[in-house]
């Protein structure tokens, strides 16, 4: 199994000088320039860059899924046929059976008012198979993403489902039709890291039984380092750098990818990120000499006049004048950070608070499930509070009751004097002191305004300032949030993702409020944006002395941004202490399984859960822990105090 | 062991799970209560009805004998309360000029009305969607563009001028169609027409926007990834949501079809309910004007309930009360 095979795999898919051009009010938008790779047979090839280099785009163009005002030019040629030569009705019948896409926004992706099984009857009608049991099936689909109860839940709709549970749905749907190559657009970044490393194995497993090639977009570095055997990075629509994808992260020739890497979050050091200097040009913007002369430390004469040549070093290609053979210059110094949180000042305060959804049961029994379960905490000035957990677990919920969208069935959240869900409650006041950043970017976003409109709307609708004003501050905001200004007068569905994300940023942080509650603000962004928003978000808060509730399934991203931190598991904090105390001295099991999975890709075996049937008085986390006694089984355990501001809810810890 | 449910516990479900549908009712009860206090008040706020009906020159005495006879001569709430009993037995009272029962002049005009309107309905809403359909599908193209100058066109002719126009050309000049009554069915080809016009127009901009929408969320084109075919994807996924939209709109315009009515009603002397109201105002015939604004009044409160009720059918994050 060791010997590598010396005959190279069949190519499946040949991308050759792929150009594509937006039309857009007569402006031509270059979203892919001159791009060529070859994918073989089983193989996964990831794809990674900055938001709006293009990644999505390329991909989208290889099954045709672009808007009518995108000209593609160039050949991709798949078994030998040019896929943009097909003719509308051909190029159909290879979707999804050939070529399968699973796209960025999950809860997007799937129809509002259908159910989910309607989704996988779609997906299993294009297989031609005899097997009419659509339900079977599906159910079977579910529960190879580990989709809890399938049977019941495909029944349920979209907006019932978590982020990722939706991608789930998304990812069963691509494997249901058995393609040869799946193009997987960041599918699982509204996972967390447990469930996303389960997924991706599971991901990979079946492209290596099956044959099935992957292309895999991701701005997650190390994932793509984990998952893939090649790799292209992309820079404002081309690719400046492709190879095998260990000497790449090793070993990077060009000055982006070195930047790129640079810029990843590292555990354990409380610091800056290096994020980037100055901003990735705009779609329309053209330069004479290299993309990233603007940008780039090593940047010569030469680099702002010519484009640099390609350069081939064995399997390798760089695109770069001055490729870093003899490696990378020492990163700068970062700016460590230190600062007192006032500890007796508590800006908000949630006491057992406890929200629960009316769900419907087998035979039309109604019930109600708890989502968030009796969470207290008190959120002081100038701290970044950070709350992490898996997908579903009730963070985005808890979130919401913060921001009064979901009303407690018991408890009290107590902010600026006033309690939330009260009579006298006033909630424009409350929404000029707590702004929200949420998970979905697109759901945010009213997809008929122009993003500055969006982003100026909060500073009239509070009577700041007149619109005028309002507008020329939302310039300033957005160029604060690192957007170009050509940008500003697009719509929601003509940006990226992660442009998408950081207007939503802006328009959360014009109004300069005291508390920004951030739901998964990064998730959906490459690791150099990430580091940029994050930067962003810690200096507003130190300058403003702005405290932030930051959430996120990304431990590596909690410990970067914030002062304290809480473990949610199933509705519960199970863990609550400062940042460092929790890295260096986690106790709960689930804590330490969390810290676990970001250190090593494969270690830490998660034990699958099956039965629901025992004691619902046992300790949530029982299905899963290693540690796990008899009185488990029986008693719930409590967050009660082991150490200085250090909490914990086990027996055994 | 569960403890039976209490009648309160079941009831208190039930508003729950229905909370959407129950608020709506409430909402259509509070409007239709609304327009019964409006329509008994509209007698009472044009002045004296007395004096309006008799004219100037009636003596006090035939002042007195009229209140006496419609019982204007007792105190308001009295008055009011004895009109919510007539109205809730399905008497509208009688008109003052036919001496007939309101409700029975209301029906013997129905028909002309709705054969009028329902092939309009039809017509516009059908032809409509699917020309705003098309016009979607080549968002930007000179097909498009051609239709939306034509829509623009189509309804900001007024009614009243488009008809006009077409009796000048169509029964004086050519004499090929009659301008006036309902008998035949060549006697429908201009009404039709008339409303049609402007009414294709408004459903082709707005289901055309509605479609663009829809077609431009991501699920659709992750049917597409999917290898589903145009026509699936446009009969299952865009239609249902365009629906919703489509349904608000329509809701609107069945509503606006009454008021329509009587504008067009009036120029082709159409013996149907818009006629009526426009001939029934002119006589002072108040009886008859309060009655048929009531009923029109419930007919559009009735017509959104089914609308909403529609709407909660259709979209489950309102039935599910998800966000
Ligand atoms: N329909 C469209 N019309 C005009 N411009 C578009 C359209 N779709 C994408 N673009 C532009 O094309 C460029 C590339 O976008 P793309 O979605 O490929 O970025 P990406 O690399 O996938 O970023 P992210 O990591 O944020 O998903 C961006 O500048 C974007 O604004
Ligand atoms: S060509 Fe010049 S500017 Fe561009 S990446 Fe290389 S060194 Fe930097
Ligand atoms: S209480 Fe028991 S089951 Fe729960 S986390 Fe601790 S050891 Fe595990
Ligand atoms: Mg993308």
């Amino acid at each position: 199994m060791d010997v590598q095979m010396t005959l190279p795999d069949e190519k499946i898919l040949s991308v050759q000088n792929l150009c594509v051009t937006f039309q857009q009010k007569g402006k031509d938008i270059e979203a892919v320039r001159d791009v060529s790779f070859d994918l073989y047979e089983g193989e996964i090839f990831g794809i990674i860059g900055e938001t709006g280099s293009g990644k999505s785009v390329t991909c989208k163009a290889i099954t045709r899924l672009l808007p009518d005002n995108a000209n593609i030019s160039g050949s991709i040629l798949y078994r030998d046929n040019d896929l943009l030569k097909e003719t509308k009705r051909s190029i159909a019948s290879y979707r999804g059976s050939e070529i399968a896409t699973i796209s960025q926004d999950p809860i997007g992706s799937l129809n509002p008012i259908k159910t989910i099984f309607h989704h996988l009857k779609q997906a299993l009608l294009r297989t031609r198979s005899d097997e009419r049991d659509y339900r079977s099936r599906s159910e079977h689909l579910l529960q190879e993403v580990h989709i809890p109860s399938p049977r019941t839940r495909m029944d349920d709709y979209p907006f019932q489902f978590s982020g990722g549970m939706a991608q789930r749905v998304q990812i069963a749907m691509a494997m249901s039709t058995h393609p040869k190559i799946l193009i997987a657009d960041e599918p699982t970044t509204a996972l967390d890291v447990t469930l996303q490393k389960k997924i991706l194995k599971e991901m990979k497993l079946l492209c290596l039984k099956k044959n099935v090639a992957m292309i895999f977009i991701s701005h997650d570095v190390s994932l793509v380092g984990q998952l893939c055997e090649r790799v292209a990075v992309m820079y404002h629509s081309s690719i400046v750098e492709m190879g095998n994808v260990d000497d790449i992260l090793t070993f990077p020739l060009h000055p982006y990818t070195a930047a790129l890497l640079a810029a990843v979050p590292k555990i354990g050091k409380k610091e800056t990120v290096a994020a980037i200097s100055g901003d990735s040009l705009a779609g329309d913007v053209t330069v004479e000499g290299c993309d990233f002369a603007p940008r780039c430390p090593y940047a010569k004469e030469v680099c702002h006049k010519e484009k640099p040549p390609e350069i081939s070093v064995g399997q390798r290609i760089v695109r770069c004048h001055f490729p870093l053979f003899d490696g990378v210059k020492s990163a700068q110094p970062a700016f460590m950070n230190t600062r007192a949180i006032d500890a007796d000042n508590v800006l908000m305060k949630a006491s057992y608070v406890k929200v629960d959804f009316p769900i419907l049961k087998t035979g039309g029994i109604r019930d109600t499930f708890t989502a968030v379960n009796e969470v207290s905490f008190a959120l002081r000035k100038g701290e970044i509070f950070g709350i992490v957990g898996e997908s579903g677990c009730g963070k985005s919920t808890l979130a919401k009751a913060l921001v009064g969208l979901n009303t407690p069935s018991y408890g009290m959240i107590e902010a600026f004097g006033q309690t939330l869900h009260t009579s006298g409650f006033s909630y424009p006041e409350y929404t000029k002191k707590v702004q929200y950043v949420f998970q979905d970017p697109l759901g945010a976003l009213d997809p008929r305004m122009t993003i500055l409109d969006q982003v100026a709307e909060p500073l009239v609708i509070h009577s700041v300032c007149d619109a005028k004003e309002a507008l020329l501050k939302a310039d300033q905001m957005l160029t604060e949030c690192g957007l170009q200004s050509s940008l500003f007068h697009r719509k929601p569905y003509n940006l990226s993702g992660g442009q998408r994300q950081r207007s939503l940023v802006a328009r959360a942080l014009i109004i300069e409020p005291e508390i920004l509650i951030c739901d998964e603000p990064v998730s959906a962004m490459d690791v150099s944006v990430q580091a940029q928003i994050m930067n962003l978000i810690k200096d507003l808060a130190h300058k403003r002395n702005m405290s932030v509730i930051f959430i996120s399934h990304d431990l590596s991203v909690i410990f970067n941004m914030c002062d304290t931190v809480a473990v949610m598991y199933k509705g519960s904090f199970v863990e609550r202490s400062d940042v460092d105390t929790l890295f260096f001295n986690a106790k709960h099991p689930y804590t330490q399984q969390l810290i676990d999975s970001i250190q090593s890709f494969s270690s830490s075996e998660i034990r699958v859960k099956a039965d629901e049937s025992h004691s619902v008085h046992a300790c949530a986390f029982y299905e899963r822990c290693p540690k796990r006694k008899s009185i488990c089984a029986q008693k719930s355990p409590k967050l009660i105090t082991c150490g200085v501001s250090h909490e914990v809810a086990c027996f055994y810890s | 062991m569960k403890l039976p449910v209490s009648t309160h516990d079941l009831a208190d479900r039930i508003f729950r799970s229905h909370r959407y549908f129950w608020i709506k009712l409430v909402r259509a009860a509070i409007t239709s209560f609304l327009i019964l206090v409006l329509s008994f008040f509209m007698i009472h706020s044009s002045g004296n009805p007395a004096q309006i009906f008799l004219g100037g020159e009636a003596t006090p005495e035939m002042v007195a004998a009229f209140n006496v006879r419609w019982g204007l001569d007792r105190p308001l709430q009295i008055q009011f309360l004895s009109y919510l009993q007539q109205v809730a037995k399905g008497d509208l009272g009688n008109s003052l000029l036919r001496g007939e029962p309101v409700i029975d002049i209301f029906f013997t005009h129905l028909p002309a009305t709705l054969s009028l309107m329902i092939p309009c309905a039809l017509i516009s809403i059908t032809l409509g969607i699917a020309l705003g359909f098309v016009a979607a599908m080549k968002k930007q193209t000179t097909i498009d563009h051609l239709m939306m100058i034509g829509s623009t066109i189509g309804y900001s002719l007024p009614n009243f001028f488009f008809g006009v126009l077409l009796i000048f050309i169509f029964s004086i000049v050519l004499g090929w169609l009659p301008s006036s009554g309902n008998e035949t069915l060549a006697h429908y080809i201009m009404p039709v027409l008339t409303i049609v016009t402007a009414d294709i127009a408004i459903f082709t901009r707005f289901s055309r926007s509605s479609f663009i929408d829809v077609y431009e969320h991501p699920y659709i084109n992750n049917f597409k990834a999917l290898g589903v075919s145009e026509r699936r994807i446009l009969l299952q996924e865009a239609l249902p949501n365009a629906s919703i939209a489509l349904l608000s709109i329509s809701g609107f315009y069945v509503g606006s079809l009454i008021s329509g009515a009587i504008v067009t009603e009036t120029i082709f002397s159409w013996p149907g309910i818009g006629s009526l109201l426009v001939s029934s105002m002119k006589a002072r015939d108040f009886p008859l004007v309060q009655g048929l604004t009531l009923i029109l009044g419930f007919s559009i409160v009735g017509v959104n309930l089914l609308v909403d009720i529609l709407h909660g059918i259709i979209d489950p994050r309102i039935r599910k009360g998800g966000k």
